[in-house]
């Protein structure tokens, strides 16, 4: 690791991993031309899309500690990771965004969202607010890097608000996609805000965890101090994400609407996906887990904790958007229009290209720009 | 598209759409911006639109068609002033009809064994050929006699020249399965025929009562003049809620095969309350009639020597004479005393009133409550609704359900002569005849029988064949309008003769009559079976010959529209040709080659010339010849231009020949029953050996449900029922294929909606499978499943299809015939359990 | 001008004419199509049937585009592909703006747009044939006179004739769509 020059290693990872790169771009273009219309309207690739795009919030752990409250660990730990995780959103989002492109039917007119905006258009509002996100994580991450080589830390501190604030908007806007359809109860409210918000924190961490660890590995203090930071973050998200799940089915009782999908979730087709996944994985062993490494600066156990979170979330998500739409309120009181739900092959393909894509992107930006702990840019122009 | 006789009216100018009505808007400016995927859409600009009349069913409203740019039918549009306007789910479906995958393309030979489906295409020449030599030979051995046509309502004005084409007399039709008991029971009372001959004045009526007739399965003209009658309230009573329950009716749920005790009943609560029509009982009915002890009518002949026995005898209250009907002043209608016979002596005699009194007493409400499940209020509440509002209770319809449905219409049809709302407006009214000619009719010329067609052909008596012997069906149930199930019993017994050929047109006696299992036997003991349709039918799979018949969308025809009170003619225009690769014909050229390569001289004599072997000469020459002779014969018996009633034809759709004039039948003139009056008191069911009153008695068509997994299995139409457009896309989604069951019986036995459940026939031992649609819409103790249209065998039809699926509810109707009337029962009784 | 449609529940006896012509006439090319409307497993057409029990009977309604003036499938799409077309008062469709991100759909409370299978596109009330002829097919060919379209701003159409005359609800008025599709009840 650390192989700062151009190493062969380096050029082997990147040779490597821009291959990977283009499979998995590959991959999603042929699912998408497999594209079939299948009975619920956002499928598989909808939740898929939301679990990357909280993870790509991610960068707001880093903004909000190291920039914002300024805490960069005993020994700057924090600041030796902010490069390569804010690299880790942005190779995050771009997998986000490739998933809800390859959703629609017509991704190629994409531009029409910004030419014909509509204000009352969450999904409007949802690509811009992305693209000032996207750029500004971009922006912190030249300034980072060029920090590197001075100080910028007012400049840095005035991006990491600005971070912080128009991510809360995007994650808030991005729950409101769905709190604003009047047609699906289970979705409708502000309450998804929280949940959402919750989500970026934890899947963040956790998704952090699994992407930057590996470069701490053989830095036993700073692998030490990750296990500590990520494992204190992921056991307070996931006990508010506990109270916040019990909230929400406790809410749900009250309206039928809900509670005929929430009932579904917790006693019906889908309650062994509730019970064991979201709640037993998601919940109870991760927190164990994550109990377990951050006592014991254990980090193989907060890897672990970190892989459940992510798949108890994904599923978590897959719950909340799939299964609300298969039970409607039908326009006659107290029926409900059904849908079946079927993973369809090309949902799937293109699900695996986004799996393919995230980590070899990852690694593409890594050996191209100088993210990792230490490095300083010297390879591209703009950093010099 | 190749053109062809009078193309360029018919595909006409014919309105740019927006000329098409009232109610135009302006609904989008902009022209949608086509999606390149979007290959086939035509440019809707080209419709074209050809009035016609709609052929899905037997109903033939007035519909017109519209034809896109690719000469594909597109969208069928009522004829908005037609009198019979209005089209339902069955004429929706006609544009997936025409090039549907599934429609016959060839003449088919089998070659595998009956009902194996193993056919191989052949062409005209040879099918034809092949028929006509079989026929012959059988004609040779048992006779003309032993060729059984039967049929639907496709070519229906063709039947009675297709039965001296091939010299038989047994052309029977479906109406053993549909209203016989019905038309039956007009026949008695009003001496009215078939359904349409009396119908109620749906626009005019403010109270209409429909027991056992849906009001939705046909004829969307009646729904129109019903349902756009803002004044007019409708009651339902059936087991089940038919879809015109959707509508603002008040549906009434009755045990099956207890609407005669229901119609007693308001038949009784009539007569007790005072809430009947005296005056036109008196005058106009037989129910002042004085009825001896042994249940005939008194008559002159009785007390006077030498009289007449067609003067019937009631007791003036005038002048407290027994007297002639037609001489008293004040008939009583409830006489209860002595007459004094010729040799005098002395017998009780009483009204025919008194009679029915005494008879409607036996279901007094709180007795009929027992038997129909209907509570003793509502039926209270729908006699005096009946008698305050002037109602009208419809004559029926499709009726072949429980063994008892005769007296059903009957009692049905005597509540309409108490009320005495009988062709007066918003009544019950006779049809004024479009006294549409006949295709063949017999006259006799020098002493001589000659039958005569339309078209000015003659045939001679000595080539008649066996048309005079009696129909097999009319041998076994004399007074039947058809039975289909007496064609079975001479095939499989050969009594009262054998029958070895069958042809089989446009319909599925697979799917129409009861127990199928008879069907198939009796099939695979014919010589010959020819189908002749559009689709592959159960039937076709166990057919010789199939024989693919062209569309309606396809050829001209002509008829008097059916339902409406006015006498109206209406045309059939082609709209479309086969498409390309559809070597069809009219049914009506099949049987007269057929007839030209077996029997040459018969179909010489009926006007078939050899060269009409060319279809295209049968399209233009005899065709023409045809209609020309029918709008001739129409113009001279209505003494209207000829040319205007063509053009009319043309252009309407339809020509008006007379309105309803009311107050005709029975005030001026006299009905055909043996009175001449309404008859409460049927003197023909008399002559016949049956009860001269209407009575209530259970089913005998099935075993009654007993257990608690047991029930009555009852079968109904609705506005998608059609052997042929079930088989449409549209009905894969909208057709209903299951079992309807109520939520509290279903509760009971822990079956829930879209369950599978097994049904066996407690009378017949066979078992069949369906989806459960648990369902308010149906009584407790009772299931409910479309008839005629799914639990398909068919093996022509592609494996899986949708039409498959369900039960053919005939498959478990035991075969109960009603002896003398000849109505058929496709109810019956079966047991359930949940798969 | 203001388009609306009103249904008459008392006249309608489920015949299915509109579903099934509604189909045949809009989308042709899925007529032969083995699953021309998967989102509702149903024809390509624009009206759906819902059946329920209510009171101890079943209940018809049909449903289709509600041409709401406070439609949410507008709020929700991103591009104003979805809009209220201001010549008729008519929720419509451009395709040249929709990229396929389905919220109309499943913005709709009335269920009242369906994926078309091949294109894809959210399809709805009024199909391309009524948009042609300028007339709404289900109306024309209602046999129960059932059906009714006409101007809302003009006080002497029809529909606001009848909208005075009788007992009208609108369906899921609760959510605040402000439906201009009527339901006569009384």
């Amino acid at each position: 690791m650390g192989g700062v020059t151009g190493a062969p290693g380096r050029l082997t990872a990147f040779i490597v991993s821009l291959i990977l790169v283009i499979i998995g771009l590959a991959v999603i273009v042929y699912g998408f031309t497999r594209k079939e219309v299948h009975v619920i309207s956002w499928g598989l690739l909808v939740p898929a899309y939301t679990f990357f795009a909280l993870i790509s919030g991610s960068a707001i752990i880093l903004e909000g500690a190291h920039t914002v409250l300024g805490y960069k660990g005993p020994r700057g730990e924090l600041a030796r990771i902010v490069k390569i995780g804010l690299w880790f959103s942005i190779a995050t989002a771009v997998c986000a965004w490739l998933l809800i492109a390859a959703e629609t039917t017509k991704p190629w007119i994409f531009w029409r969202i910004f030419t014909d905006f509509n204000v009352t258009s969450r999904i409007a509002w949802m690509v811009l607010l992305y693209a000032i996100y996207a750029v500004i994580v971009i922006i912190q991450l030249i300034v980072v890097i060029r920090a590197a080589s001075g100080s910028l830390e007012k400049v840095e501190l005035a991006l990491a608000f600005l971070g912080i604030i128009v991510a809360v908007a995007l994650y808030s806007n991005l729950a409101q996609v769905y709190g604003t359809i009047a047609a699906i109860p289970a979705w409708y409210g502000p309450h998804l805000a929280a949940y959402f918000i919750v989500g970026v924190v934890l899947l963040g961490a956790a998704g952090q965890t699994l992407f930057i660890m590996p470069y701490a590995w053989r830095d036993e203090e700073l692998k030490g101090f990750l296990t500590q930071f990520y494992g204190r973050i992921m056991i307070l998200g996931v006990l508010i994400l506990a109270f916040l799940t019990v909230w929400n089915v406790i809410t749900a009782w009250y309206n039928p609407g809900v509670w005929a999908v929430y009932s579904e979730i917790v006693a019906g087709a889908y309650s062994a996906w509730f019970w064991i996944i979201v709640v037993l994985i998601g919940i109870i062993a991760v927190l164990v887990l994550a109990l377990y490494a951050t006592f014991k600066r254990n980090a193989p156990a907060l890897i672990l904790a970190a892989i459940l979170t992510l798949i108890a979330g994904f599923v978590n998500l897959s719950l909340l958007i799939i299964v609300s739409q298969t039970k409607v309120p039908e326009v006659l009181g107290g029926l409900y229009r059904l849908a079946a739900f079927h993973i369809t092959s090309w949902e799937a393909i293109i699900i695996v290209g986004a799996i393919i894509l995230w980590p070899s992107l990852y690694v593409l930006g890594q050996t191209l720009l100088p993210l990792l702990p230490g490095e300083k840019p010297k390879r591209l122009f703009i950093f010099k | 598209m190749k053109t062809s006789r009078r193309d360029f009216i018919k595909i006409s100018t014919i309105a740019a759409l927006a000329l098409l009505g009232a109610k135009s808007y302006d609904l989008v400016v902009s022209r949608r911006l086509s999606e390149s995927l979007l290959l086939e859409e035509a440019p809707v600009a080209g419709v074209k639109f050809v009035k016609t009349f709609g052929g899905m069913c037997g109903a033939l409203c007035g519909i017109q068609v519209g034809v896109d740019g690719n000469g594909r039918p597109r969208v069928v549009f009522p004829i908005k002033e037609h009198p019979q306007k209005g089209l339902c789910g069955r004429c929706a479906s006609a544009p997936w009809l025409w090039d549907n995958p599934l429609r016959l393309k060839k003449p088919m030979v089998r070659v595998g064994e009956r009902g194996e489906g193993k056919f191989r295409e052949v062409d005209w020449d040879t099918a034809l050929n092949s028929i006509a030599s079989k026929l012959k030979e059988i004609v040779d051995k048992y006779g003309y006699k032993a060729i059984a046509i039967t049929h639907h309502d496709a070519w229906t004005y063709y039947m009675s020249l297709f039965s001296y084409l091939f010299g038989t007399s047994n052309v029977i039709s479906h109406v053993g399965m549909c209203h016989a008991a019905g038309t039956v029971a007009r026949g008695h009372v009003f001496s009215a025929g078939g359904p349409p001959s009396i119908d109620p004045d749906y626009e005019n009526a403010s109270f209409l009562l429909l027991v056992s007739r849906t009001l939705s399965t046909a004829s969307m003209g009646a729904v129109h003049r019903a349902m756009t009658n803002e004044r007019l309230e409708i009651v339902v009573v059936d087991p089940r809620m038919p879809e015109v329950g959707f509508a603002n009716v008040k549906w009434i749920p009755i045990i099956p095969g207890t609407d005669a005790a229901f119609a007693l009943s308001i038949i009784y609560v009539l007569l007790e309350e005072g809430l009947y029509n005296a005056d036109f009982l008196k005058k106009y009915s037989n129910a002042p009639f004085l009825i001896k002890p042994d249940g005939k009518p008194l008559t002159e002949a009785d007390i006077v020597e030498g009289g007449d026995a067609r003067k019937y005898i009631v007791f003036d209250a005038k002048d407290k004479k027994l007297k002639d009907h037609r001489e008293a002043v004040d008939p009583d209608l409830w006489y209860v005393g002595e007459a004094t016979l010729k040799d005098g002596t002395k017998i009780e005699v009483k009204t025919a009133l008194t009679l029915l009194k005494e008879r409607a007493s036996k279901y007094k409400p709180e007795e009929a409550e027992r038997i129909t499940g209907i509570k003793a209020g509502d039926i209270r509440w729908v006699a005096r609704k009946l008698a305050l509002k002037n109602g009208v209770v419809h004559d029926t319809w499709y009726i072949s359900r429980n063994g008892n449905d005769y007296d059903d219409v009957r009692a049905l049809l005597i509540i309409n002569a108490l009320l005495g709302n009988i062709d007066k407006p918003g009544g019950l009214c006779f049809q004024e005849s479009a006294r549409f000619p006949s295709v063949i009719t017999v006259k006799t010329v020098e002493g001589k029988r000659v039958a005569e067609t339309v078209y000015g052909a003659t045939m001679p008596e000595e080539l008649f064949g066996d048309v005079t012997q009696p129909r097999v069906d009319r041998a076994k149930y004399k007074l039947t309008p058809a039975q289909f199930d007496a064609v079975l019993d001479a095939i499989l017994e050969e009594k009262p003769y054998p029958v070895k050929a069958l042809f089989v047109i446009g319909t599925s006696p697979l799917m129409r009559d009861m127990n199928t299992r008879k069907v198939i036997e009796a099939y695979k003991k014919l010589e010959l079976l020819v189908v002749i349709d559009i689709l592959p039918t159960d039937d076709a799979g166990y057919a010789d010959y199939v024989l693919p018949d062209t569309i309606f969308l396809e050829r001209d025809e002509m008829t008097s529209t059916k339902w409406t009170l006015h006498a109206v003619v209406q045309k059939q225009s082609k709209v479309v040709d086969p498409p390309e690769g559809f070597d069809v014909r009219d049914a009506l050229w099949i049987m007269f080659e057929i007839a030209r390569r077996a029997f040459p001289e018969r179909a010489k004599a009926l006007g078939w010339d050899d060269k009409y072997a060319n279809y295209k000469a049968y399209e233009e020459e005899f065709l023409h010849k045809l209609d020309d002779s029918i709008i001739s014969r129409l113009a001279a018996t209505w003494k209207i231009d000829k040319e205007k009633l063509e053009k009319a034809l043309e252009e309407e759709g339809y020509y008006v020949l007379k309105r309803k004039e009311y107050y005709v039948r029975p005030y001026k003139t006299a009905l055909g029953t043996p009175s001449g009056k309404v008859e409460i008191y049927s003197l023909a069911a008399l002559g016949a050996g049956l009860d001269p009153l209407p009575d209530y008695i259970p089913p005998p068509a099935y075993t009654l449900p007993r257990a608690p997994n047991e029930f009555y299995l009852v079968n109904g139409k609705g506005p998608l029922t059609s052997v042929h457009a079930s088989l449409m896309e549209p009905m894969k989604f909208v057709g209903d294929r299951s079992v309807w069951m109520n939520p509290r019986d279903a509760e009971r036995l822990g079956i829930r909606d879209g369950d599978m459940i097994e049904l066996e026939s407690i009378d017949m031992g066979l078992k069949a499978m369906a989806r459960v649609k648990v369902t308010e819409g149906v009584r407790e103790g009772v299931l409910f499943t479309y008839s005629t249209m799914w639990g398909r065998i068919s093996k022509l039809l592609p494996e899986g299809h949708f039409a498959m699926e369900g039960i053919n509810p005939n498959l478990f109707a035991k075969g109960y015939v009603i002896p003398i009337v000849g109505g058929g029962a496709s109810n019956s009784s079966v047991r359930v359990r949940k798969l | 001008m203001r388009l609306a449609f009103v249904w008459d529940s008392r006249r309608c006896i489920g015949c299915m004419a509109c579903v099934i012509a509604c189909a045949s006439a809009n989308h042709p090319e899925l007529l032969r199509e083995a699953k021309p409307n998967p989102q509702w497993n149903w024809l390509g057409g624009n009206i759906r049937v819902v059946v329920r029990d209510v009171g101890g009977r079943p209940v018809l309604r049909l449903v289709s585009c509600q041409h709401c003036d406070n439609p949410p499938c507008v709020h929700a799409c991103p591009t104003g592909a979805s809009y209220i077309d201001e010549r008729t008062g008519f929720v419509r469709l451009d395709p040249s703006k929709c990229v396929g991100c389905k919220a109309c759909v499943v913005a709709c409370p009335y269920g009242a747009r369906w994926l078309h299978p091949v294109t894809m596109l959210p399809e709805k009330c009024p199909g391309p044939f009524c948009s042609e002829i300028k007339k709404a097919v289900c109306a024309e060919v209602c046999p129960a006179g059932a059906r009714l379209v006409g101007d809302l701003d003009d006080p002497e159409s029809p529909v606001n004739e009848v909208l005075r005359k009788y007992k009208t609800e609108r369906m899921l008025e609760h959510l605040g769509t402000e439906p201009k599709w009527f339901i006569i009840t009384g």
